[in-house]
C-alpha cells in the first residue's frame, strides 16, 4: 500500500535503471516502471517498497533495483540525497549541447 | 603505429560476436544481470547513475585521425555528441543504450578499436608515456613494449579472473609520465651498459583506498627476460592474491602482507621455472612491431626558428612556452592540446572538436595523436615551420587554451556527476577552480601546479599525486572535500599528506585560495614552483593558514567526523 497521503514526511520509492535504455526509473503507482518520480509510488518502509518490487512485471525492465528514501517539498516528492537528486535530474553541469546553445 | 593484421581483426570479430550473443540472452531474459554482468564488463560496459558507459580502450594513449572520426561518429550517432577522456588514456561515452553496444563495436573494430579488458579482474589497457616515440632522450620507443604486452595480456586464460583489476604502465625515459611508480606493476625501460635493453620492475603500486608506491622488484632485469618474470608475478598474484575482501585484493596488499623480500623470493622461484622450460623472448615479433612504431618520414622538414614568429604574435608565443615541447628531431615538436578550457569538464571531447584533432593530425602530425593520462591531446610531431599554422586553427576552434601544467590543467574524474561509485561530485569543482584561476589571472604567476581531484576513495582523479589534490566524500549526507599536499606522480613519486578536516564545497575554492597565498608569499622566487616550496618548508605553514582562523564548517565536520 502506497503511503502518500498517511505519511506526507516522506518515505522509500523503488528505483533502479532500465535494462534497454540505462535511463533511470522508479516502480510506478501502477506497478508499472516510469521514468517520472511524480508517478512513483512511495512506501513507508525500504523493505515495503523491495517487496512490492519483486510482485510487479516491472523487475524483468530493471537493473540494480533497490529503495531509495525521498521526502515531500513543493515540486512533490523529492530524493533525499544528492545523489538520487542527481540521478533524477541529471548531471549538475552544463553538458556540451547546453554549453553551445549558451555561446 | 601497429597495425592489425588478420589474427587481431578475426580475434575482435569473433569477441564482438561473442559479445553480441550475450546481450541478446540478456534482452530475453535467459542471462540474469548477475550472470551478465562480469560479461559486460570484459566489454567495457558499466551502468552508471544515468545510463549505461562504455570505456573505449585506447592502447597506450594512440590514435589516429580514422579512429577520432570513428570515435566522434559514435559520440554523435550513440551518445550526446561528446566523449571523456580518462586518467588511463581511454575514452568513455556515458550515454549508451544496451540494444546499441553491438552496433558501437562493430563501428569501432572498422577502425581496429575495441572496449576488451577496460574494466574487470583482468590486466587493464596498459598506459605509457603520452610523449613515447617523440621525447629525445629514451631507451626505445616505450610502446613496443606496450604493444607486446597487450598481445599478451588480452583474453590470457590464466588471467581473465585475477582476484582483482590489474594495471601496467611503461615508460622508457628519465621522466616518468606514466605514472610508473603507482600502478600494480611499474616498467621503466633503459639502456644496458652492455647493451640492448634492460627493465627496472615496481611492483604493488596503486592509488585508491590503500595507496602506495610501487616497490622494486629488479633495478635491471635483461629486456628478453621480462615476460617470463611478468608471468611470474602474475602467476604469484593470482595464487596467493586475496579473494576474501575486495579491499584487500589488489597486489599492493599482497606485497604488504609478504613484504618485498619475500614477494621477490617467490617470483624468483616461479620466473626461473618459466625461464628453464618455456621458449624466450621473440625477438622477431619485437622486430616487426618495432617496424609499426618506427618515425614518420621527416625528410621533408626543415629548421625553423620559432622566435620570429613568437615575435610577432603574443598569444602564439604564450602558447609555444606553455604547450609546446622539444621533439628529439630538432626539426619538429611536441604540441599538446589542452582539453581544460576554462570552466569546461576536464577530459570531456564534444564530436566536433573529435573531428577537428583528426583533420589536424592528419595536416600537422603525420596522422598522429595521442591521449595523455591528464586528459589532454598531444600531437606529437608537429614540423617547427607548421606551428603558427596549427595554433591559428586550434585558436579559430577555440582549442587553443594555453594551460598545460597550470593550475587550471586540472584532472578530475567523472565524480557523483556519472558514476555509480562516486561519494562526491568532481568536475564541477574543477570547473569552479579553473574558472577562478582565469578571473585572479595568476596562473602564469603561480606558475607548475598539478591540482587533481576524486570524487571518491577510488582515487580515479590521482588526488594522491597531485601537488593540491582533492578527494570529494559524503559526510552525513553532504559533500566534503579532503585536501592532500604535495603529491607527486613524475619521477620524484611522492603521496600526498592530508592537511587536516575536509571543507564543504563551498568553503573549498577559499581553502585553495589559502594554499596558493601560502605558496606565493614563502616561495624563495619565481623559479621556486609549488611541489618544490612545499618541499622546502613542509605541511605546517599551509596547515596553519588553512585552519588558524575559525572555520565553523571544518570544525562542525571534524566534530561530525569525530562523534
Amino acid at each position: 500500500m502506497t503511503a502518500q497521503k498517511q505519511h506526507r514526511a516522506g518515505g522509500f520509492v523503488l528505483t533502479g535503471n532500465h535494462l534497454y535504455g540505462g535511463h533511470v526509473i522508479y516502480l510506478g503507482r501502477d506497478s508499472r516502471v516510469t521514468r517520472s518520480l511524480s508517478e512513483a509510488a512511495v512506501f513507508v518502509a525500504a523493505e515495503d517498497a523491495e517487496q512490492a518490487f519483486t510482485r510487479t512485471r516491472a523487475a524483468e525492465q530493471t537493473v540494480g533495483a533497490y529503495a531509495a528514501e525521498v521526502t515531500y517539498g513543493d515540486e512533490g516528492i523529492i530524493p533525499v540525497s544528492l545523489k538520487e537528486q542527481i540521478r533524477q535530474k541529471g548531471p549538475s553541469l552544463a553538458l556540451p549541447a547546453a554549453r553551445q546553445r549558451r555561446r | 603505429m601497429y597495425q592489425y593484421d588478420n589474427f587481431d581483426r578475426t580475434y575482435l570479430q569473433q569477441r564482438i560476436d561473442e559479445f553480441k550473443a550475450q546481450v541478446q540472452r540478456r534482452i530475453d531474459g535467459v542471462l540474469s544481470e548477475e550472470e551478465f554482468k562480469p560479461l559486460r564488463l570484459q566489454n567495457g560496459l558499466y551502468l552508471q547513475l544515468h545510463a549505461y558507459m562504455l570505456r573505449v580502450a585506447i592502447p597506450y594513449g594512440t590514435l589516429n585521425s580514422r579512429q577520432m572520426r570513428q570515435l566522434a561518429l559514435v559520440a554523435e550517432r550513440y551518445d550526446r555528441g561528446y566523449g571523456h577522456f580518462t586518467t588511463r588514456q581511454n575514452l568513455q561515452f556515458n550515454w549508451i543504450k544496451l540494444d546499441d553496444v553491438a552496433d558501437i563495436l562493430s563501428l569501432l573494430a572498422e577502425v581496429d578499436m575495441h572496449a576488451i579488458q577496460t574494466s574487470g579482474n583482468c590486466i587493464r589497457n596498459v598506459t605509457t608515456d603520452h610523449f613515447a616515440g617523440a621525447a629525445a632522450g629514451e631507451a626505445e620507443d616505450p610502446r613496443i613494449t606496450a604493444e607486446l604486452l597487450r598481445q599478451w595480456s588480452t583474453g590470457h586464460p590464466e588471467y581473465a579472473f585475477l582476484p582483482r583489476k590489474f594495471k601496467i604502465a611503461v615508460s622508457a625515459s628519465d621522466k616518468d609520465r606514466a605514472v610508473t611508480a603507482f600502478h600494480d606493476i611499474g616498467i621503466q625501460l633503459m639502456k644496458s651498459p652492455a647493451g640492448g635493453i634492460g627493465c627496472r620492475v615496481l611492483v604493488g603500486g596503486g592509488l585508491g583506498r590503500t595507496p602506495r608506491m610501487g616497490r622494486e622488484l629488479t633495478s635491471h632485469l635483461p629486456e628478453g627476460d621480462l615476460f617470463h618474470y611478468l608471468d611470474a608475478v602474475m602467476s604469484v598474484y593470482n595464487r596467493l592474491g586475496r579473494r576474501d575482501n575486495k579491499y584487500k585484493a589488489r597486489i599492493k596488499i599482497l606485497i604488504d602482507e609478504l613484504g618485498i623480500d619475500k614477494a621477490r623470493e617467490l617470483i624468483d622461484t616461479e620466473f626461473h621455472l618459466r625461464k628453464d622450460r618455456l621458449p624466450g623472448f621473440n625477438r622477431a615479433l619485437k622486430a616487426k612491431i618495432a617496424a609499426d612504431f618506427s618515425l614518420p618520414d621527416f625528410s621533408s622538414a626543415h629548421p625553423h626558428d620559432l622566435a620570429h614568429d613568437m615575435a610577432l604574435s603574443p598569444s602564439f608565443a604564450a602558447f609555444v612556452r606553455q604547450n609546446v615541447c622539444a621533439h628529439k628531431d630538432s626539426r619538429h615538436a611536441i604540441v599538446s592540446v589542452s582539453l581544460k578550457q576554462h570552466g569546461c569538464p576536464p577530459g570531456d571531447a564534444t564530436a566536433r572538436q573529435m573531428r577537428i584533432i583528426a583533420d589536424l593530425a592528419a595536416d600537422y602530425s603525420y596522422d598522429e595523436i595521442r591521449i595523455s593520462h591528464q586528459q589532454n591531446i598531444i600531437l606529437p610531431h608537429v614540423p617547427k615551420s607548421q606551428l603558427a599554422s596549427l595554433f591559428a586553427r586550434l585558436a579559430t576552434a577555440g582549442l587553443a587554451t594555453a594551460n598545460i601544467g597550470l593550475a587550471s590543467d586540472i584532472i578530475a574524474c567523472p565524480g557523483l556527476d556519472y558514476c555509480a561509485l562516486a561519494t562526491a561530485r568532481s568536475i564541477p569543482v574543477a570547473q569552479q577552480l579553473a574558472l577562478r584561476f582565469q578571473k585572479r589571472k595568476n596562473e602564469q604567476d603561480i606558475g607548475p601546479l598539478q591540482i587533481k581531484i576524486s570524487g571518491c576513495i577510488n582515487a580515479c582523479g590521482h588526488h594522491h599525486v597531485g601537488h593540491i589534490g582533492i578527494l570529494g566524500l559524503d559526510r552525513a549526507g553532504v559533500e566534503n572535500y579532503q585536501i592532500t599536499l604535495g603529491g607527486d606522480g613524475s619521477e620524484q613519486a611522492g603521496l600526498g599528506e592530508r592537511t587536516g578536516p575536509g571543507f564543504s564545497a563551498g568553503h573549498l575554492l577559499a581553502a585553495v585560495d589559502t594554499i596558493i597565498d601560502v605558496y606565493l608569499e614563502s616561495r624563495t622566487g619565481r623559479e621556486e614552483t609549488f611541489i618544490a616550496c612545499y618541499r622546502r618548508i613542509g605541511m605546517a605553514p599551509f596547515r596553519q593558514a588553512l585552519y588558524s582562523t575559525p572555520n565553523a564548517d571544518a570544525d562542525r565536520v571534524a566534530a561530525k567526523i569525530a562523534s
